[in-house]
């Protein structure tokens, strides 16, 4: 039996068919789980709202949490609105090659921070005081435009001629990520 | 003789080295970034020269396979491949975009904030950065080579089942490409899809790409049946799809996918160094048993490199990240590019040279013995090399992932203290000294490719020299 | 899992599959040229390989589905080079009985 190739081809039709079947099935309440409003990620409006990210000791596991109001550049964007803003910043990161450098959910290259949990990190308040900024996304919008004015340590981000619109949509985009459900990672962030 | 298909299969397999050329010099580039501060700041960002170092190692591995299947496929079917002529001049023009390509991410860069500059400059997506229009004519290019596959097995009126897993294998190829060119908002399902195209193509349909020409090569280099060979391949799909395809699930760790992908994804993905083990027992097996049949004695020292680098790389580097406990601090960290060093390596590149070396064998037959010193000198150096690469990118992989994730909690400033750890630093000082080490086993390699086979003429000739004389 | 842990466990595991694949590479190059000492060798990487699973199961924090994964995979090692072996030596026996 095992000298006929013919069981063997039997053998290897059969477990692909299982495993893209699989892989289908899991595919479709994937992608119902991770659109803009899914149970994993969050409309696009949540940039109106506070966002935190705390220990879940339900699930053992880091975990985003929503909170009430919390305007951004002290808009309340519309749902199209916010839309609008995202598929923008999107632009901004693909056309800046941001995860050539950057990483987000870890994916992207390693030469510079991770920016899954960004709009939450504990460095803002001292770079407020450094770009001489009102908010926190104000700092962000300053260091953005003008990176190589305020060099961080042993890197220094060039300037990408990123303009005051799209450095604000490249902030909403952040605040946006850091609101996804990415079961804990990373772990243990601003401990 | 040699048919149309195999000179073009030898420019396909000179425009690879060249590319691997292109990547190795990009590679190097790319490490000096992290020595110096401020190195070529708004000149030459480091963005730019990694995205050529893993756009040309695509590039280079694909036309290697192109190669490949040009070379082998008249040699299956007996004849000349179908529209050839056309596949000559698509060969130019892939050529021709992939240098339009890298001029422009080197001169230009990026774009300002427009579709324009999707088409035109950089889609700046991991692997695809390719500027759209040259996506269009790489899959244009990928779409003639499936045509030319399916004519020539249509005209000749045969089937052979490495030719029909090749042919099942060229679709999800050609289809998951069409993901190069999406430009989804949402990052959780624009990476969704993103993994179909690059884990799918990387861990799937090349891996029964690869399994094709490596079962055409075992039939040519150790003269194997045919009825083995293609039993060998069955298993080898049957293993690598399946645990290959819902392996998927561990880029879906951390994405914004549901839980279920972590049991999932890590219980496919920890799998893996079985079937590659038994791919080490089949390669030690063939050296054994065909020992004496062993004619072309590179190509099969890279064809056992390939099974022990497979299993080395994918393998056991792997397994020390894929637990999802684990690859929550490993993730995204120098860990990973350590692991895609030498699973990339141990998986194909590895094979590419092994059937470059087969192929000169073949085309330099009766000009002398097929053997050089300067082999074993490039099997050597590459092989040290990456070793020495990807052991040093552990270590600093391994301090990024304690420091930064694990203690420091993955902030900015967690970053840039791990950043500066010894560990960190002297790993990826070593890891120079490595890509050096590699870039000499290139050079061997060019020179040992230019040379070997043609130095002594064959017996004969001197001894009609000698009765002249 | 703890800071400390993390490249420990890691470390382990990577030891772990790097003995299955001595312990499968000497069994393999041992029955090629029939060699006890060969043969011996592979167990020792075998009885190894044992050994951090058993580390792994006691000192790790792994969670109890992968400790059960990890003694799954221990037996896979252990049966997958005679396996392929005897399945190669078949194949290729029955080839060499035709001609």
């Amino acid at each position: 039996m095992i000298g006929d190739p013919r069981f063997w081809r039997s053998g290897a039709l059969s477990a692909t068919t299982v495993m893209v079947a699989v892989l289908v099935i899991l595919s479709i309440d994937t992608l119902r789980a991770i659109r803009a409003g899914g149970r994993n990620v969050p409309a696009y409006t949540v940039i109106n709202r506070r966002i935190g990210y705390a220990m879940d000791a339900a699930t053992n596991r880091y975990r985003p949490v929503l909170g009430g109001e919390e305007l951004l550049f002290g808009r309340r964007y519309s749902a199209q609105e916010a839309a609008e803003l995202i598929e923008r910043g999107k632009l901004v990161i693909q056309t800046r090659a941001c995860l050539d450098c950057h990483t987000m959910f870890g994916i992207g290259a390693y030469y510079a921070p991770d920016l899954t949990k960004s709009w939450l990190d504990p460095i803002w308040p001292s770079w407020q005081a450094m770009t001489q900024a009102s908010s926190r996304e104000e700092a962000m919008v300053r260091f953005l435009q003008n990176p190589d004015r305020y060099p961080i340590g042993i890197r220094i981000m060039p300037n990408l001629r990123i303009d005051r619109a799209d450095a604000e949509a490249l902030v909403a985009y952040l605040k946006w990520l850091s609101s996804i459900e990415t079961n804990g990672f990373p772990a243990r962030f601003g401990d | 003789m040699i048919y149309r298909s195999q000179q073009l299969a030898l420019r396909y397999f000179a425009a690879s080295m060249l590319l691997f050329g292109v990547m190795i010099a990009a590679g190097l580039l790319t490490s000096l970034y992290y020595l110096r501060v401020g190195f070529l700041l708004d000149v030459f960002h480091f963005s730019t020269a990694k995205i050529l170092h893993i756009d040309t190692l695509v590039l280079w591995l694909l036309m290697g396979f192109l190669g490949s299947v040009y070379w082998f496929l008249p040699l299956e079917l007996e004849r000349e491949v179908e529209w050839i002529g056309l596949a000559q001049k698509a060969f130019w023009i892939f050529v021709g975009t992939v240098a339009a390509v890298a001029a422009t991410l080197s001169f230009v860069q990026y774009g300002g904030t427009s579709a324009a500059s999707l088409w035109l400059i950089n889609q700046g997506r991991k692997y695809v950065e390719a500027p759209r229009w040259a996506c269009v004519l790489i899959a244009a290019v990928l779409v003639l080579f499936g045509v030319n596959v399916v004519a020539t097995a249509l005209r000749a009126r045969r089937m052979t089942g490495i030719l029909a897993v090749l042919i099942a294998d060229l679709i999800p190829l050609i289809v998951l490409f069409l993901n190069a060119f999406s430009a989804e908002p949402n990052m959780s399902k624009d990476l969704f899809w993103w993994w179909w195209l690059i884990h799918l193509w990387v861990e799937a349909t090349w891996e029964v790409f690869i399994g094709c020409v490596l079962a055409w090569s075992l039939l040519h280099l150790l003269g194997a049946s045919r009825a083995i060979v293609e039993s060998w391949l069955y298993v080898e799909v049957a293993m690598v799809l399946g645990t290959g395809i819902l392996g998927l699930g561990h880029h879906y760790f951390w994405i914004g996918t549901p839980s279920y992908w972590l049991g999932i994804g890590g219980f496919f993905s920890a799998l893996e160094p079985l079937p590659l083990l038994g791919m080490v027992i089949h390669a030690i097996y063939d050296a054994g048993a065909h020992r004496h049949q062993i004619l072309n004695r590179p190509a099969f020292a890279w064809l056992l490199a390939e099974a022990f680098g497979n299993f080395l790389g994918a393998g056991v580097w792997g397994f020390m990240m894929t637990l999802p406990q684990i690859n929550l601090f490993a993730h995204g960290t120098q860990w990973t590019a350590s692991h895609s060093h030498f699973a990339f390596w141990g998986a194909y590149g590895c094979a590419v040279i092994s059937v470059i070396y087969l192929v000169l064998q073949k085309i330099r037959a009766g000009r002398g013995d097929f053997e050089s010193q300067a082999w074993k000198w490039a099997f050597a150096l590459l092989n040290i090399g990456l070793v020495g690469m990807s052991s040093a990118l552990l270590i600093a992989g391994m301090a990024q992932a304690f420091y930064e994730r694990a203690i420091g909690g993955s902030t900015f400033q967690a970053f840039l203290t791990a950043q500066a750890n010894r560990w960190m630093t002297e790993g990826l000082q070593a890891r120079v000294l490595f890509g050096l080490v590699f870039t000499l086993g290139y050079f061997v390699l060019l020179y040992d490719f230019w040379k070997i086979g043609k130095g002594r003429r064959a017996p004969e000739t001197t001894l009609r020299k000698e009765a002249s004389g | 899992m703890k800071p400390e842990e993390l490249l420990f466990a890691s470390l382990l595991l990577g030891v772990f599959a790097l003995a299955g694949g001595a312990y499968g590479s000497f069994f393999a190059i041992g029955k090629l040229g029939r060699s006890r000492l060969l043969l011996f060798t592979s167990r020792v990487f075998f009885g190894l390989q044992a050994v951090l699973c058993l580390v792994l199961l006691r000192v790790s924090t792994l969670h109890l589905g992968w400790k059960l994964f990890l003694v799954a995979s221990l037996l896979g090692y252990a049966v997958v080079p005679p396996l392929a072996w005897s399945a190669l030596e078949s194949l290729h026996g029955k080839e060499k009985g035709k001609s």
